[in-house]
């Protein structure tokens, strides 16, 4: 048995206040709270008011290359595409990326321990549209996603600089 | 590094396409925190009087508040300041939404905006990449359409818009600019401004950061006062125009009629049931406050506040669906509801007295109940067309033009629409009358005039309470209804001074003053909105201290305008009032001689002279020696003939 952290999301009360994004880019800094930037947040909520449609996102992981799917939603009458929904970091676009690095962004469920109020999106969503649940489960897939994460932020680094320049950066950061 | 301000401008001149992020001035910053309060100093200093509203020179400053784009519960105001082409004066209208946010974002407290445009454009704001772009492909569309073209062409769906319609483009005096779901920057004409410079939109977005001086202390007052949101929510959630009893009374037609809207609570009920879809926010508030609808042609629209009545009331309509669909029209072409209501009712009203005839209507006939006719001038005022032509300036100027008495018959203070409230009630008028910009919300409270009605036990405990927002001093002014001829003047002007500094205060932050100063359980006190300034930027604020920038930021409106003519004159709500009683006899005719007392007191108060000029004490004990100075010059102050006047 394991233990499942999850965090679910009732679109039908979400006011679309994004104060969610707020705290969440604001917890995941060092000193904390010491910047806001909804673009570094782990949660970002979708919105088209023009169709009455809010709906958060809560950043998954680091894929290396955009899926071809790309199915479509019909939502009351609006067609959307798969990535207006989709929580990956992907290479199509800029949602889930650090903005000045680019390293992708997951939630973490706010680390562990996390703070004592919970996952912060949870505590400061106080219209319930986020529920944090614990459950246990049989053991299934992944979950090493730990390591995952930063071997994946380190992959994306990589990617984008190339090998050399990120080792050269290592070293110099270890000789410190 | 700079805390809690972004520290820079940007500064765009259409007429030469030149675009300049600046420093902003930190002493500037200290001096006036933010907001209103910067932006009043820009224009101040750089738009004479003498610049005519439709002048190049006159400046679109739209200014983002000191805590927007923080975690500051309810802090996402956009503010803008500007010289009104309706009113003539310096104005200042805010909205709530996400754009000031989005504006610090991508790293600017204020965008100013000079001169003009030869074409029509689109200002995008990315960052530090700012391009002026060509918008001829959206002039003439509405403002939902600009929005989803705008958001298609720059390929990205979180971008924040400002955008005016067709009232904006076609000058319309009532025109405003619209942000989307409910919020506008709207009154005195703001959105013709954007016409005239032939900015057709403004869209930013950014991925910076805004810094925190204090972290953790702000972070646990933010949570503190969410905390104690909870209470107002609930307030909110209940709200019912009819257990409130004061918003339901309203003004029928022209002024026709003063008197209790009929069955108000029934509508208000059969909105929640067969309209309402979901209850929305603004950035970073839990108010919830603004309700998506489905309108009846089946598309969504936004609503707030008293805007979904103010149609029922002017064209004497006792039809919900007909009044949101004025509203969602309104929405689409830019337009004030408040002010394009009372246009309709006022034209119907000179042509029942025989002022205005079908020469001047091309043919149509004129009258209360017709929802097609509504529906009709709405669209005809937005294009000009018509008798919008004549109407598109605003009562004073329509009257002005029409002569044959019709002047008797608009109804407005300092030339703008007044709210369709009966402005009987002495606190109500001592606010509009002496507002710079008469509207409903932004200068007022609702609890003088909600808490002196209740019982003695909820009454004690609410002083007793952790919301009580007044200082000490005021507790007693509360255990008796106010008495209906303002004649207990004494604690009224007390508390609409009071008022208007701490919404002033929040003018500066960018609060929205449902958290600040509007309904009772407000969860911000004067006392946590300047630790929240000093945590986040670091600098050091007490209480009096913020209170005095505060009344510094409306005594400078005060000045702009006392150079632009307005005395105590103007400080009068429509001469109707003094004659007519509310119906059923609520309030009696306001009595003149109570309410010039009243207003000499509330001046005492607010440090003017008797006709309302700002004294140089005063202006001295705020730090506006320059004021002062400027005043002198021109001969306002110290002046012979002015003195003959105060005496
Ligand atoms: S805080 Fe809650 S209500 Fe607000 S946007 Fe996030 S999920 Fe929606
Ligand atoms: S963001 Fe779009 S392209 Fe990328 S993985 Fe998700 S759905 Fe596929
Ligand atoms: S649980 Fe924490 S990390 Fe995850 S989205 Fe919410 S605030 Fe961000
Ligand atoms: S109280 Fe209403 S208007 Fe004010 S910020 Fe909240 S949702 Fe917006």
């Amino acid at each position: 048995m394991k233990k499942i952290k999850k965090i679910e999301i009732d679109t039908s009360k979400c006011t679309g206040c994004r104060t969610c994004e707020l705290v969440c880019s604001a917890f995941h800094y060092e000193p904390k709270y010491s910047l806001v930037n909804p673009t570094r947040s782990r949660i970002r909520v979708f919105f088209d008011e023009e169709n009455d449609l809010y709906v958060p996102v809560i950043a998954g992981p680091y894929v290396e290359a955009e899926c071809d799917g790309r199915k479509a939603y019909t939502i009351k009458g609006e067609k959307y595409d798969e990535c207006c929904f989709c929580p990956v970091s992907c290479p199509s676009r800029d949602l889930f990326k650090e903005p000045d690095s680019g390293l992708p962004l997951k939630c973490d469920m706010c680390g562990e321990p996390p703070p004592p109020e919970g996952p912060l999106c949870v505590a400061w969503c106080l219209d319930d549209a986020l529920t944090y649940v614990e459950r246990e489960e049989e053991e299934e897939e992944e979950e090493e996603e730990k390591a995952d994460e930063k071997e994946s932020a380190i992959e994306y680094l990589i990617k984008k600089y190339g090998l050399e320049e990120i080792r050269d950066i290592l070293d110099r950061k270890s000789k410190l | 590094m700079i805390y809690g301000w972004t520290g820079s401008n940007l500064e765009i001149d259409l007429s030469t396409g030149n675009i300049e992020k600046e420093e902003a001035d930190t002493k500037l910053n200290e001096a006036y925190i933010g907001g209103r309060g910067v932006g009043t100093k820009i224009l101040w200093d750089r738009v004479p009087p003498e610049v005519n509203p439709f002048s190049p020179d006159n400046l679109l400053i739209f200014v983002a508040g000191v805590l927007n784009g923080t975690i500051a519960p309810g802090a996402n105001r956009t503010g803008l300041i500007t010289r009104s082409p309706q009113t003539n004066l310096l104005t200042y209208s805010n909205m709530g939404g996400f754009w000031a946010p989005e504006l610090k974002h991508a790293g600017y407290d204020n965008l100013i905006i000079s001169g003009k445009s030869q074409g029509p454009v689109y200002i995008w704001i990315n960052n530090d990449k700012v391009e002026i772009r060509d918008a001829c492909h959206i002039w003439g569309k509405d403002t939902a359409e600009t929005r989803s073209i705008i958001r298609e062409e720059l390929k990205n769906n979180k971008i924040q818009i400002l955008c005016i319609g067709q009232a904006g483009e076609n000058k319309v005096c009532s025109a405003s600019i619209e942000h989307g779901a409910g919020a506008s920057l709207s009154r005195a004409g703001v959105g013709a401004l954007m016409g005239d410079k032939n900015v057709k939109a403004i869209a930013v977005y950014g991925t910076k950061d805004v810094n925190i001086a204090q972290p953790l202390e702000f972070y646990e007052l933010c949570q503190k006062l969410n905390k104690k949101a909870e209470r107002l929510r609930e307030f909110v959630d209940n709200w019912s125009y009819e257990r409130d009893g004061l918003l339901g009374k309203a003004v029928y037609g022209n002024l026709n009629e003063f008197r209790p809207m009929e069955n108000i609570g029934g509508w208000h009920d059969a909105f929640l049931r067969d309209y309402r879809r979901r209850q929305i926010s603004c950035s970073n508030c839990s108010l919830r406050c603004k309700h998506t609808i489905r309108t009846p042609d089946d598309e969504y629209s936004f609503i707030k506040c008293v805007s979904w009545y103010c149609f029922i009331a002017c064209c004497k309509i006792q039809d919900l669906s007909f009044a949101i669909k004025c509203y969602t029209l309104c929405e689409k072409y830019g337009f004030d509801t408040l002010s394009c209501a009372h246009l309709i009712a006022f034209a119907i009203d000179l042509y029942e007295k025989g002022i205005l005839t079908k020469k001047d209507t091309e043919g149509i006939h004129l009258e209360y109940g017709n929802a097609d006719l509504a529906l009709l001038l709405i669209e005809k005022i937005a294009k000009r067309e018509g008798i919008g032509e004549i109407l598109a300036d605003g009562v004073y100027e329509a009257a002005r033009k029409i002569g044959k008495g019709a002047e008797a018959y608009a109804y407005h203070v300092k030339k703008l629409e007044i709210p369709i409230y009966p402005l009987h009630h002495p606190y109500m008028n001592l606010t509009q009358s002496t507002s710079d910009r008469v509207d409903m919300l932004k200068s007022i409270s609702a609890i003088p005039q909600h808490y002196v009605q209740k019982s003695e036990e909820i009454k004690k405990e609410y002083i007793e309470s952790e919301y009580w927002p007044y200082p000490e001093e005021f507790k007693e002014y509360i255990w008796d209804n106010f008495d209906p001829t303002g004649a207990d003047y004494d604690r009224i002007t007390k508390m609409v001074s009071f008022d208007v500094d701490s919404n002033a205060l929040s003018d500066l932050t960018g609060v929205c003053i449902f958290w600040t100063g509007f309904w009772p359980f407000n969860p911000y006190l004067i006392a946590d909105h300047v630790r929240l300034i000093s945590y986040a930027t670091g600098m050091s604020l007490d209480e009096e201290e913020g209170m005095k920038i505060a009344k510094k930021a409306s005594i400078l409106v005060r000045a702009y305008n006392v150079i632009l003519g307005i005395r105590k004159k103007d400080d009068a709500p429509p001469e109707r009032f003094f004659q007519e009683p509310s119906t059923p006899p609520l309030f009696p005719a306001v009595d003149r001689k109570i309410f010039n007392k009243t207003i000499d007191a509330y001046y005492k108060l607010r440090g003017y002279e008797k006709n309302g000029i700002p004294t140089k004490k005063a202006l001295d004990e705020l730090d506006l020696g320059y004021v002062k100075e400027a005043l002198v010059q021109r001969g306002i102050l110290g002046n012979e003939k002015d003195k003959k006047n105060r005496d």
